[in-house]
């Protein structure tokens, strides 16, 4: 008896050391020479915390998580998209292409309230501290994000309030495409599969302006039009627009949406907590018209086959990656770790593409 | 233990293949298996949902994620499976050398057990996955993602010991004690071998849950990768192809440790004469 109880509790005890001889396997630096970075996947709202207790050396997402390290000063800016991709474009506005379809005149209406509350933030943030409009804004924002009115301002910063696909925005589109290939997130095979020739005449395809010259003609309307059910992420600045045209205080006790004759219908109104579910809402039928980042957008449009058309820009720039303060500049990160959201969004695409320029290769860590 | 017993052990799996009931289970499992994959091929064709791949696709992705490594995630198959399990293995035995005496006090001293059983109540209906944020920027990335894990595996382990010990029949302490046996002799030689049998029931439960906490461990910072990051990746990105094929390496590492556990429960109980 003695002996089988003994024999049991052996076999704990090697579990338990091979357990530790794997720990420690696990976590023993491994060296790749003098121009490797590694990435690791933590959601934004987990980096602050992993950059400020040294658990990664930087970080790279959106706004209002880069503000977040950086108004606290656990962490420095590294490098803007915005400096490395001059007016690139990030979020954009879709809609379910069998609703647009069907609802042309709702989708232009949607357009146009986000061309109208776009043009205030723009107006707003350039006439600066001081005015009501500035600290409604404000206000909206910290509210929407839930957090200090000093974090939203640092993030309107470096964020360009752009709304109109031009041919330049189209070339970056194509080219974040082709870099989805070239990373295998995307295969040449899936885009012919969808019956588009390459990268170009995706973007072509799923991009449709028509709906944004549209919107120049609409006028506000007294009565209600139409519904349109609108998802959206979760606390974003990008996506600010939508935020201020939701907003009764500024427009006078009405929303903008229902200025222009739309009866906006949100299910979700946390927001979803990235791109790729907004997709899968749309995949689900739950949303009309959505606001998120484009590479989700392209890369489900391409792999799972969502039907859904990009129909205006949110907003251009607004990225960063951040360091903690012992990292000067990003060849510091050598063999060190950076955190971004996943290698699905643009925030990993700036990291890789960046990384690459500046001869570095970023891979797995632990890989 | 007697020889009929050993002899049925020594039994090869070709021998005991001979038993009828036993070739009745292979062949209804067989036949379950193929109508399964009937079914999802059909349901496939006919559907033609984007997010169910027939079985011929899933299954070639499958087999280029054990060939190569993944162009997205930058890890083989192989080296997610070997992540997963290290991962999979430390949070275990955590589990085990944590809960194994917490049961066996809580099922002994009616003290302690009103004293911690509070505790385990408030934290018991709790999902591991509720954690895994906190658990990261507790213990960072090493420790956090076992630890989700662990706590998977604690609960059943700990019910199911406390309650093997709570029902240790009154008369054994009774004989025991008449014999002069000690508290500590009567925990061993009674409680011990009698709660063994529950002990290996949770044990097995625990091992079921701590893979469905896999994808609630690898969320956040899979350092190395893992199948719960690659299941979790291709859930929300697509294309559904690795998703399912994901799935099936995880379903399979699930039969193989239940089945391991299985072996070692009807080998521990047999050895010891109690089946």
């Amino acid at each position: 008896m003695e002996k089988k109880t003994m024999m049991i509790l052996a076999v704990v005890v090697v579990v338990i050391v091979l357990g530790g001889v794997m720990a420690w396997y696990f976590t023993k630096p491994v060296d790749n020479g003098d121009n490797t970075i590694f990435y690791t996947a933590i959601p934004p709202a987990q980096q602050k915390q992993a950059i400020s207790n040294g658990t990664v050396s930087a970080g790279v997402s959106w706004e209002p998580y880069v503000s977040d390290s950086l108004v606290d000063g656990s962490a420095h800016a590294l490098v803007w998209s915005g400096d490395f991709w001059p007016n690139h474009p990030c979020c954009v506005v879709a809609a379910r292409t069998g609703f647009a379809e069907s609802n042309p005149d709702l989708v232009s209406r949607m357009i146009k309230v986000h061309l109208v509350a776009s043009d205030w933030v723009t107006t707003t943030l350039s006439e600066g501290p001081g005015t009501e409009n500035y600290t409604k804004l404000m206000e909206a924002g910290a509210t929407f994000s839930n957090r200090g009115v000093n974090v939203v301002e640092n993030a309107t910063m470096h964020i360009l309030y752009e709304t109109d696909i031009t041919p330049a925005v189209e070339d970056y589109l194509v080219q974040f495409t082709e870099k989805f290939v070239e990373l295998g997130i995307v295969t040449n095979a899936t885009i012919e599969q969808r019956g588009y020739e390459n990268a170009t005449d995706f973007v072509s395809n799923i991009v449709d302006t028509t709906y944004y010259d549209a919107a120049a003609d609409i006028q506000p309307s007294e009565t209600i039009v139409g519904t349109v059910r609108l998802g959206y992420l979760t606390g974003d600045l990008h996506q600010f627009a939508r935020v201020v045209a939701m907003d009764d205080d500024i427009w006078g006790g009405k929303s903008l949406y229902e200025i222009y004759g739309i009866d906006v219908q949100v299910d979700n109104p946390a927001g979803f907590a990235n791109g790729p579910l907004v997709m899968d809402a749309f995949a689900a039928n739950a949303i009309d018209v959505g606001y998120l980042g484009a590479p989700p957008a392209m890369q489900k449009a391409l792999n799972v086959g969502t039907d859904i058309t990009i129909v205006a820009l949110a907003n251009e720039e607004g990225s960063a990656i951040i360091a903690n303060n012992d990292i000067d500049s990003f060849g510091d990160l050598v063999n060190r770790t950076v955190a971004t959201p996943g290698p699905g969004s643009i925030q990993h695409l700036f990291l890789l593409s960046y990384a690459e320029e500046e001869g570095y290769n970023v891979i797995l860590k632990g890989a | 233990m007697s020889d009929g017993k050993k002899q049925e052990n020594g039994k090869s799996f070709f021998e005991r293949l001979q038993d009828p009931s036993m070739l009745r289970t292979l062949f209804l499992t067989i036949i379950s298996l193929v109508a399964f994959l009937i079914i999802w091929q059909l349901a496939s064709d006919w559907l033609n949902l984007a997010y169910l791949p027939p079985p011929g696709r899933v299954w070639d992705a499958l087999v280029l994620s054990f060939q190569v490594p993944d162009p997205t995630l930058g890890t083989t198959m192989g080296q997610n499976i070997v992540a997963s399990l290290r991962r999979f293995l430390v949070g275990f035995a955590l589990a085990l050398i944590v809960a194994i005496p917490v049961g066996l006090v809580m099922g002994f001293s009616r003290t302690l057990n009103d004293l911690l059983r509070p505790i385990v109540e408030i934290f018991r209906p709790i999902p591991p996955i509720a954690w895994v944020p906190i658990l990261f920027v507790a213990f960072s990335y090493i420790w956090g993602p076992v630890l989700a894990i662990t706590i998977g595996a604690f609960f059943p382990i700990v019910t199911s010991v406390s309650f093997g010990v709570r029902s240790v029949e009154p008369i054994y302490y009774d004989a025991a004690r008449t014999q002069g046996a000690g508290r500590m002799a009567i925990f061993e030689k009674v409680v011990i071998p009698f709660t063994l049998p529950y002990m290996m029931t949770g044990i097995r439960i625990a091992l079921g849950v701590a893979w469905m906490c896999i994808i609630a461990a690898e969320m956040i910072m899979a350092v190395g990768g893992g199948i719960g990051y690659y299941i979790w990746y291709y859930g929300f990105n697509g294309p559904y192809d690795n998703f399912f094929a994901g799935v099936i390496v995880l379903a399979v590492l699930g039969i193989i440790t239940v089945g391991l556990a299985e072996y070692a429960e009807n080998y521990i109980l047999k050895s010891r004469g109690m089946k």
